[in-house]
């Protein structure tokens, strides 16, 4: 999942960059709106975290530019002021949650990984295909009940598969999406992980729940698809 | 002094000034015809004298004048015109016909003139008088002193003055009565652009009008449009406080966030918990006295907020914000509901209490919003699991004060507490039929 922070306070940009990574995001940031525009039309995002008081272009009007285009990304939005009228006007602008300054890291993530699920059409923070379950909040997996051992990256490509279970997901498309934009991309790497994830969820290979389409990318099993 | 309104200070002046014009004319109109006919009488009088005279003839020292006289109302009874000749002693010479009804003679020791009317009583009535002595010079070569008189009743200049009285009373109170509508006719036309200005000044003043709008006179333009520069002042005083405001909350709030994070990056300890928890605090008084000092009660000109579409907006957010619990949250509002202050103040109130009802409720929440003659009702209920009857007080009690917060209310009900104190409201938690707790704001107009 890759998140978007737009936020000019240079220390609390730093803390949530590298808050968010600790996480098992990749993200992109920005300290300007203008910017922040950019990016979010140019990159795969799929949340982003926008503070309101931004010098020149605020958040509000980075957010209504975005709407206006069509941009349904799930944008929070960070604000100082926080009475009722400005909670509104945030929302109805077309954030889909505001967060008050000073918050609480986790409390914001749980709310990214909320949008996320919802944007995904998941109302519980679980998602659950065949005997393979995920927790979106505490970012676990479960095979049959039993937790199962799965490093950042791994996790991070499952959950992308099962919050877009009904698409073939591309090769380039997961990797931007797992990756920071920096990262020296190498879909070799994808595929080793593929495979140590297939391993790991499906030892005897006996749901084969992540399939392969040759040239086109990987997708959920639609078996198992409701 | 009481200060009474303009209408009824011109009111009253025209009156007066009504009633003294009116009372002069009719007093001098009244005293020239009076005097104008008395001088006619006079006239009238000295030429009858003259005509006496020259009818009365001399024979053997003796002087006579003939029985019946040219002059007709001097042989008849009650014609009110009466005429006398005596001798210096006071003695009856003559006396015309018309005289014979009065038993004694007219006074003599009054000084009668040609030019000068004397008025005396004769038998109980009032008569004008005329009279002139002459001294006639006799064939038999004495001379004799005599004084003619001629009188006329005054109750026949009375009786003309009374029928003139009434038709110039009749006349001026026909006059004044047109004039009195002119008037109100007049007054209605000259104060309509102030009655205009009033209304419209009531108007901003009750919050239905945000300036006040259209052409008035000269005299008026000066206060209409320090009014408005007053309000439009006061609208930008507001806004720019409110743009302070923020960025006084942006400044001091992005530094917490950013002390925040940095616990957040450091290890678990004690200390930790303890940063934690001072920030929480500084952060929670910064949010009451910030949004505290937006309440705007009490203003000089007076707002009113519309509520439902507000209403619909928070709505909207909530609906937002709990996504996750899938709440159904509906409001009923009767319609043309006023909330008598700023949107802002309304918002905060609704906001809070409805939010809090949210984080409680199982499935729903309902808003019902009710207004009478005196106050605006504000119901927020849910179906979560209510307030036991022995906690409510305590809760309230706590809301009140910020470093007591009210235990899952958060500083969402201080802030509440302290706007409805701002407007002399009151608030109590009851059951709700849906299940939960019913919060109840009542917020007087």
């Amino acid at each position: 999942m890759k998140v978007l922070i737009v936020e000019d306070e240079q220390r609390l940009r730093e803390n949530l960059i590298s808050s968010f990574k600790d996480a098992g995001f990749a993200v992109e940031a920005a300290d300007t709106g203008e910017d922040g525009l950019f990016l979010a039309e140019e990159y795969p995002i799929d949340v982003a975290v926008v503070d309101i008081g931004l010098p020149g272009m605020s958040g509000l009007e980075m957010i209504g530019e975005l709407r206006n285009k069509g941009n349904q990304l799930p944008i929070i939005v960070l604000t100082a002021r926080d009475s009722w009228q400005d909670k509104v006007e945030g929302l109805s602008t077309g954030a889909d949650d505001y967060m008050a300054k000073p918050f609480q890291f986790e409390e914001l993530l749980a709310r990214c990984n909320a949008l996320l699920r919802r944007t995904a059409g998941y109302a519980s923070p679980t998602i659950k295909f065949a005997d393979i379950e995920i927790d979106t909040m505490a970012q676990s997996v479960t095979k049959a009940g039993a937790l199962v051992e799965l490093t950042a990256y791994e996790y991070k490509v499952i959950e992308y598969l099962f919050l877009n279970p009904k698409k073939v997901v591309s090769k380039t498309e997961l990797t931007e999406h797992i990756y920071d934009q920096d990262f020296d991309r190498d879909s070799n790497v994808l595929e080793v992980f593929v495979g140590r994830l297939r391993k790991k969820i499906d030892p005897n290979q006996s749901l084969k729940i992540i399939q392969t389409l040759r040239g086109q990318g990987y997708r959920l099993n639609p078996e198992y698809l409701d | 002094m009481h200060s009474w309104s303009l209408k009824k200070r011109m009111t009253v002046v025209s009156t007066v000034v009504l009633v003294l014009a009116f009372s002069t004319i009719y007093f001098i109109t009244k005293s020239a015809y009076t005097i104008a006919s008395k001088s006619r009488i006079q006239q009238s009088l000295e030429a009858q004298i003259y005509a006496l005279m020259a009818v009365a003839e001399e024979r053997d020292g003796q002087l006579y004048l003939p029985e019946v006289m040219r002059n007709d109302r001097l042989n008849h009874l009650n014609s009110g015109l009466v005429a006398y000749v005596l001798d210096v002693d006071g003695d009856l010479i003559w006396r015309s016909k018309s005289s014979d009804i009065y038993s004694v003679l007219p006074d003599i020791s009054l000084d009668y003139s040609l030019t000068k009317m004397s008025e005396s009583r004769l038998e109980n009535r009032r008569m004008f008088w005329i009279g002139d002595t002459i001294i006639w010079e006799h064939e038999n070569g004495m001379e004799g002193e005599y004084l003619f008189l001629i009188g006329e009743k005054q109750t026949l200049l009375s009786a003309s003055v009374r029928k003139f009285k009434r038709e110039v009373l009749v006349w001026l109170s026909l006059t004044a009565v047109v004039l009195i509508f002119v008037l109100g006719f007049a007054l209605n036309y000259s104060l309509k652009p102030l009655r205009r200005a009033q209304k419209q000044i009531e108007q901003v003043g009750a919050g239905d009008a945000e300036k006040v709008v259209g052409e008035f006179p000269a005299e008026l333009r000066p206060l209409t449009d320090s009014i408005n520069q007053l309000l439009e002042s006061e609208a930008q005083q507001k806004s720019r406080y409110r743009d302070t405001l923020g960025n006084l909350a942006h400044s001091l709030k992005t530094p917490l966030a950013v002390i925040k994070s940095e616990i957040h990056q450091l290890h678990d300890s004690d200390h930790q918990g303890q940063l934690q928890k001072q920030i929480e605090r500084i952060d929670d008084i910064v949010k009451y006295q910030l949004n505290r000092s937006v309440v705007t009660a009490g203003q000089t000109m007076k707002r009113k907020s519309e509520v439902e579409p507000e209403l619909t907006k928070i709505i909207d957010a909530l609906k937002k914000v709990h996504r996750e619990k899938q709440l159904q949250i509906e409001a009923k509002v009767q319609a043309g509901c006023f909330f008598p202050g700023d949107q802002g103040d309304l918002m905060e109130l609704v906001g809070n209490l409805a939010d809090n009802a949210c984080k409680w409720a199982n499935s729903k929440v309902l808003i019902t919003v009710t207004q009478d003659a005196k106050r605006l009702m504000i119901n927020v209920e849910d179906d979560g699991g209510g307030v036991p009857a022995e906690k409510r007080a305590l809760i309230l009690d706590r809301g009140k004060r910020l470093d007591q917060q009210a235990e899952g209310q958060g500083l969402g009900l201080s802030i509440v507490m302290d706007i409805i104190k701002t407007y002399q409201g009151e608030i109590s938690i009851k059951d709700s039929a849906l299940g939960g707790a019913d919060f109840e704001l009542r917020i007087p107009d």
